[in-house]
């Protein structure tokens, strides 16, 4: 069961005391952006981190301006000491696994470079899902050679958008129950009860407060909760606009006659983007009514006019992050000014 | 340079692509409506659409019919189509379903293949599916021969790629010698099968069979063997498919926002479609912030604006003031940024290739007039200027 009526506090304490926490949401809430904001506070609160995106796009090494590198997968990168990212892909993942049970090298290249192997991982359904859960499994069990100690603390894995991306959840049962013996079924069993363990996971959920994703969002928490089980982290609702004047005092702005042309039209400019900025936020409400009955605490993150998003722009964000995670939740929602004045502006 | 409304005209076949969250589907339903509007009979195939969406296309939510579009609901949104309109919605699960009823040889195969664990899983979780599927019923909406105009939604997927590719992959798949693989002999005589004349290649293999358990192979193989018919039949739509997809009849159109994020996906669309030799017939650029043609030519100094925004509204308390001058140039920086960013993403575009932007609409386009409104922009298409 998820925490509801809960201190976002402990909520934090909680989520970083997790062993990996999987990140979903329809593509184009900011998914990545979030996950790294993540990662960067944990970094910051101590925890050895692994961030790893799924995938050849490396939009959160871009994000947080690592090197572009030669390789599209499996590349692991060095932020700081306390954080690297991990761009993996099923087919990297494979291999990687054959390595494990084939202990000669030549002997996988051949392998690798035959062609029906080539066809077999190309068109077999779901195998490149599930080796690429099977490397994050391994990942959270690698200990560090010296020390003997987990290597990493904390994994933080940004998954493809919704529908691919609860395909990577669900694989490791599927798996399991399409193959009745042998390495496959064992390891998918094994990643099934991992990732169905509360003490260890836990799927955070990214949204935006529009129509389509908030209907998304509903849907996934059904899957993810009522279908599949799986333990539930927290729900960040993404770019939140916030005002502080009411649109019913933003009317009330009108324009003479006899002005100036240039300068009263740059006025009106100006007030036509406020009230712009109103209805984004008004609008908002209904979105917020509807995921406020998901039983999920809710983390608000602010919408953010940075022409272009980079990294200091993740890292800001990860400072909010760390303030709204520290503040009360569930049903708390951004303040908007009361407008009591009723004098009209002319 | 041919502007965006002839593209629609023109082409049987309307792709849209792009990543995730760009307002794909909504792009989608708006092309459809304008070729029904415009004399066409047109079919929409869509993906998850959002509730509302689906509600003014008459879809529920759980319906993979072929539904056509009543003209008493374009009535009521004051439109008199001189087409037709009809939207399908792929649902991967009934489709694999309705496909296997078709092709297993006897009732008794198909009722195996239904409860057969390998299909179960290839049908419903298995990634990949979902791309096989919204091409087979691309494939039976233009060889219906019902449509003028088919629009394709395609899946969020981040690589488009993967969705083009899907027909090469399955056939390469289906290659003779591979789908040997899952026949009978190798379950009778593991990988002797295959006449290799690498040794240690089979031993390898071996391995990979003792991992994922003989009677997975089994069920595999009976899969197939039962199948055979659907595969080899597949085959030969899917390279209708393909041939489909490369023809004059289809444009390509991506759709995208101008976030520097997404538009850097945008650019690995462009370059991987110019890859495999398809054409980018046209772009549409979703939530696009407008400009204020002042903000182009000079730096707005915020000082100056404050004073005689004050003078004007002095009733209004001077925090409130600063606000909404704040607001609005933080609206102006992101307005030229986006500007920037499209003119660099159109110079990498051929001349000939439309570029519509659409701004930010604050009114919900989830109904059938929200979607008209869209149309404007596809005939007085803003050409981006070029630097």
């Amino acid at each position: 069961m998820p925490p509801t009526e809960r201190h976002i506090d402990s909520a934090l304490a909680a989520l970083l005391h997790k062993r990996v926490l999987f990140f979903t949401g329809k593509g184009g809430v900011g998914k990545t952006t979030v996950a790294s904001a993540l990662a960067l506070a944990a970094a910051r609160a101590g925890k050895k981190t692994l961030l790893i995106e799924i995938g050849d796009n490396r939009r959160a090494a871009r994000l947080l301006g690592l090197p572009a590198h030669p390789d599209s997968s499996n590349v692991l990168q060095e932020f700081s000491p306390a954080l690297s990212v991990l761009s993996t892909s099923g087919t990297a993942a494979l291999e990687e696994y054959l390595h494990l049970i084939i202990p000669v090298k030549h002997l996988v290249r051949l392998l690798v470079d035959s062609r029906p192997y080539q066809y077999f991982v190309a068109a077999a359904p779901g195998l490149k899902e599930l080796l690429t859960l099977g490397k994050i499994w391994y990942e959270e069990r690698r200990k560090d050679a010296d020390t003997r100690q987990p290597r990493w603390d904390l994994l933080i894995v940004d998954l493809p958008a919704t529908g691919h991306g609860l395909q990577y959840l669900t694989m490791p049962r599927a798996a399991r129950d399409t193959f009745q013996d042998g390495v496959i079924h064992r390891e998918a069993e094994r990643i099934a009860t991992w990732l169905q363990d509360a003490e260890t996971t836990a799927v955070n959920v990214v949204t935006v407060a529009e129509e389509l994703p908030v209907s998304e969002t509903r849907e996934v928490y059904r899957q993810l909760a009522d279908t599949m089980h799986l333990p539930l982290g927290l729900l960040f609702v993404n770019r939140v606009h916030e005002v502080p004047l009411s649109h019913a005092f933003l009317a009330r702005f009108s324009f003479t006659e006899h002005d100036s042309v240039p300068e009263r039209q740059l006025a009106e400019r100006i007030v036509a983007w406020a009230r712009t900025e109103a209805t984004l936020t008004e609008g908002q409400e209904i979105h917020f009514q509807q995921l406020r009955q998901l039983p999920l605490p809710l983390v608000f993150l602010p919408f953010c006019f940075a022409p272009e998003f980079g990294f200091a722009e993740v890292e800001s964000l990860s400072l909010r992050l760390e303030r709204a995670l520290r503040q009360e939740t569930s049903g708390h929602k951004p303040r908007t000014k009361r407008m009591t004045k009723s004098t009209t502006a002319s | 340079m041919k502007d965006f409304a002839t593209v629609l005209d023109s082409h049987r076949i309307l792709v849209c692509v792009g990543s995730g969250g760009v307002g794909k589907t909504t792009t989608s339903a708006a092309l459809a409506v304008w070729g029904a509007l415009h004399g066409r009979r047109t079919a929409v195939v869509t993906i998850d659409p959002a509730k509302r969406l689906a509600d003014c296309l008459g879809l529920t939510l759980s319906h993979t019919e072929a539904t056509p579009i009543s003209t008493e609901v374009f009535a009521r949104a004051g439109l008199t189509p001189t087409g037709t309109l009809t939207a399908l919605m792929v649902d991967q699960q009934s489709a694999w379903d309705a496909t296997v009823a078709k092709y297993a040889p006897t009732p008794e195969a198909r009722d195996r293949i239904l409860a057969n664990r390998f299909y179960q899983g290839l049908s419903q979780t298995f990634a990949g599916s979902h791309e096989y599927m919204a091409l087979n019923t691309l494939a039976t909406l233009v060889y219906s021969d019902a449509y003028d105009l088919i629009v394709l939604d395609t899946p969020p997927v981040r690589q488009a790629l993967d969705f083009l590719e899907a027909p090469a992959r399955l056939q390469r798949f289906l290659d003779s010698k591979l789908s040997r693989w899952f026949m009978r002999p190798v379950v009778e005589r593991g990988w002797a099968a295959f006449s290799f004349a690498n040794q240690t290649t089979a031993m390898l293999l071996r391995k990979i069979e003792e991992a994922t358990g003989i009677s997975t192979l089994g069920e595999v193989a009976e899969f197939f063997t039962a199948m055979r018919g659907m595969f080899e039949d597949f085959e030969v739509r899917f390279s209708r498919v393909s041939a489909l997809l490369a023809s004059e009849d289809t444009a390509f159109l991506l759709v995208t926002s101008p976030e520097a994020a997404v538009l850097k996906e945008a650019e690995g669309f462009r370059a991987g479609l110019e890859r495999m030799e398809i054409a980018l017939k046209g772009v549409i650029v979703n939530r696009v912030h407008e400009q204020w043609q002042a903000t182009q030519a000079q730096t707005l100094d915020t000082k100056q604006i404050t004073t005689q925004m004050r003078r004007r509204f002095p009733q209004v308390e001077a925090g409130d003031i600063r606000w909404m001058v704040k607001n609005f140039l933080a609206y102006q920086e992101l307005a030229k940024s986006e500007a920037l960013r499209l003119q660099d993403f159109h110079r990498e575009l051929s001349s000939s290739v439309p570029v519509v932007a659409i701004p930010l609409l604050h009114e919900s386009l989830a109904d059938l007039q929200g979607l008209t409104a869209l149309h404007r922009y596809f005939v007085s298409e803003k050409r981006l200027k070029t630097a």
